[in-house]
């Protein structure tokens, strides 16, 4: 198996803010046929990093991305001509590289959870449901309803009612949840910003 | 989490590709991952994949949400739960994921979610305490010892007594609650079953305004026409008859409408009409995962009316829709269902939904 070694600059090397041509190089290496395509790549290339970022225990998991994303732009004009495979492995080789400097440094302690945040998070949550169709509102609902061996017998019951098996269910359940989670995380981000 | 070897990217993508993933397809290297219990070579198969390999990326998510719910109701094991705590507490997006799972059991009202924090290990006790309260009790003289036993027994009565009746005391006030509390739930579903139906409701509403949004353009167009006919051409000594104009009945049907008594949309096939047109919605489902989609249309009593392979997803009024067109005249008045099934870019057919309708055919 070869192996792919990337060399990347350290956090001590002079850090400097990256252009628009260097971010539009970027994009055109992701795909240069077609602008559209190449930004929507890059959304899910971010997307999936800060996940994996966040997974890994890396706080600040879009700030961590941001940097990464930084270094890629400067070292693309360099490696686009002869990089092979998907450049959303390179991306993945960089990011490694960010979150082990930053998990080097001690992490602040997460914060608490206290009543007005609670409050806040449920006013969120209520509008981001409001906006979905009653189907969607009252599945996400009813798959959360009940407990242990009751809550199998009645996501069975579930899938049965609308004709899908178990396993479409759980997708369907975690789509709406996706888009829950953005809708309140946003919620939640133009509160705070108030 | 300190990985030093992550350094290099040991595996590319066509290894990736052509079977370096060595884990296996089951749940639980994907559990393990998640759990950050894999070495670092293991978690970057499968961070790879996940970059590479959307229906893979996307049952990860799936598994990830079962295991928040897990540690939220407290269903892992103390090891799991030790370790996914200390992954969700320790990033931000982590802790909205956790946060939008116990807020959801909330609304839900199903079980009360538990966020257990991993427990102190408290040092042993030693029973030095008891050695102290014992000692304490020994007198030089055991008529002093005896004497005082005995008030502390005599004292204990009346407290003992008095305890007693504070407990039936509380247990009463605990049963009349309970009582009142069965009520309480009872009338909050009754006001969100209501709701429910009139949300129902407002979606037939809507789907019948369009449908009447739609018919009138079509006889705007007929009116048209036949104005058209009304003025003969000067030179014409004979009238010829006008070419007529298929109408179409069409029915918006939204995706997991529950199936309840008289709530169904309605399709109103007009006399004349040549063509019924059902627009099935796809809300949430992701029409990219699909090459195509099969619909078949039964009775209520089984019966298949029609069955279409190869539909493609269109974007109708802001959203993702199929849209099945089949003769007027296969539809008589009653109640029918529409399976849809898709076809997956890897060739399985997955269940979408079921949508239910009704038809009432005007005849001449």
């Amino acid at each position: 198996m070869e192996k792919l070694v990337f060399e990347v600059s350290t956090p001590n090397e002079e850090k400097r803010v990256i252009t628009k041509a260097e971010f539009d190089a970027m994009l055109a290496w992701l795909n240069p046929h077609s602008e559209q395509q190449a930004a929507e790549k890059y959304e899910e290339i971010r997307r999936r990093l800060i996940q994996i970022h966040a997974r890994r225990g890396c706080r600040q998991a879009e700030e961590l991305f941001d940097e990464t994303c930084n270094r890629v732009c400067k070292k693309v004009k360099d490696i686009a001509p002869t990089y092979q495979g998907d450049p959303a492995l390179y991306f993945y080789a960089v990011a490694n590289k960010v979150c082990l400097e930053f998990l080097k440094k001690k992490p602040p302690p997460p914060p608490s959870s206290d009543t007005e945040e609670v409050e806040q998070r449920h006013t969120c949550l209520n509008r981001c449901l409001a906006k979905h169709s009653p189907a969607n509102r009252e599945l996400i609902l009813q798959y959360y309803e009940g407990e242990k061996q009751a809550k199998i017998e009645h996501r069975q019951r579930l899938a049965d009612l609308l004709g899908l098996d178990l396993k479409t269910l759980r997708v369907r359940a975690h789509r709406i949840r996706l888009k829950l989670l953005e809708c309140v995380s946003e919620c939640l981000e133009q509160g705070a910003a108030r | 989490m300190n990985d030093a070897s992550a350094e290099e990217l040991l595996l590319s993508e066509s290894d990736i590709l052509n079977g370096g993933y060595s884990l296996g397809e089951g749940v639980a290297p994907i559990r393990q991952y998640l759990l950050g219990a894999l070495t670092p070579e293991e978690r970057q198969q499968v961070e790879v994949r996940l970059l590479i390999d959307d229906e893979f990326h996307e049952q990860v998510g799936v598994i990830e949400d079962e295991l928040i719910d897990e540690y939220l109701y407290g269903e892992l094991s103390e090891n799991e739960r030790q370790k996914l705590g200390q992954i969700l507490q320790s990033d931000p997006l982590q802790q909205r994921k956790l946060q939008l799972a116990e807020d959801l059991g909330t609304f839900a009202g199903g079980a009360k979610a538990v966020r257990v924090e991993p427990a102190a290990v408290a040092p042993g006790k030693d029973n030095s305490w008891w050695h102290s309260l014992r000692d304490s009790f020994r007198f030089q003289n055991p008529v002093i010892g005896f004497s005082l036993a005995l008030a502390l027994l005599l004292l204990s009565v009346p407290v003992g007594v008095w305890a007693l009746f504070k407990v039936q005391r509380l247990e009463a006030r605990l049963a009349r609650q309970e009582v009142a509390q069965p009520t309480a739930i009872g009338r909050e579903q009754e006001l969100r079953r209501q709701l429910e139906q009139q949300n129902a409701r407002l979606d037939e509403l809507a789907a019948e305004l369009q449908r009447a949004q739609e018919q009138r353009a079509q006889l705007d167009d007929e009116i048209a026409a036949l104005k058209s006919q009304e003025r003969p051409p000067a030179h014409a000594t004979t009238r010829t008859p006008a070419p007529s104009q298929p109408t179409v009945a069409s029915v918006f049907l939204p995706l997991m409408q529950s199936r309840s008594q008289g709530l169904e949309p309605t399709l109103n096939i007009p006399p004349g009409a040549a063509r019924a047109q059902l627009i099935l919605d796809l809300d949430v489902v992701n029409p990219v995962g699909y090459k195509s989609f099969k619909a078949e249309v039964y009775e209520v009593d089984g019966s298949l009316i029609e069955s279409r392979n190869n539909l493609s997803r269109q974007k109708r009024g802001g959203g993702n829709r199929v849209i099945l067109s089949l003769p007027a005249g296969s539809l008589r008045s009653g109640e029918y269902r529409t399976v849809l099934t898709g076809l997956t870019k890897s060739g399985q057919q997955e269940p979408i939904g079921i949508y239910y309708f009704r038809v009432r055919a005007n005849t001449p």
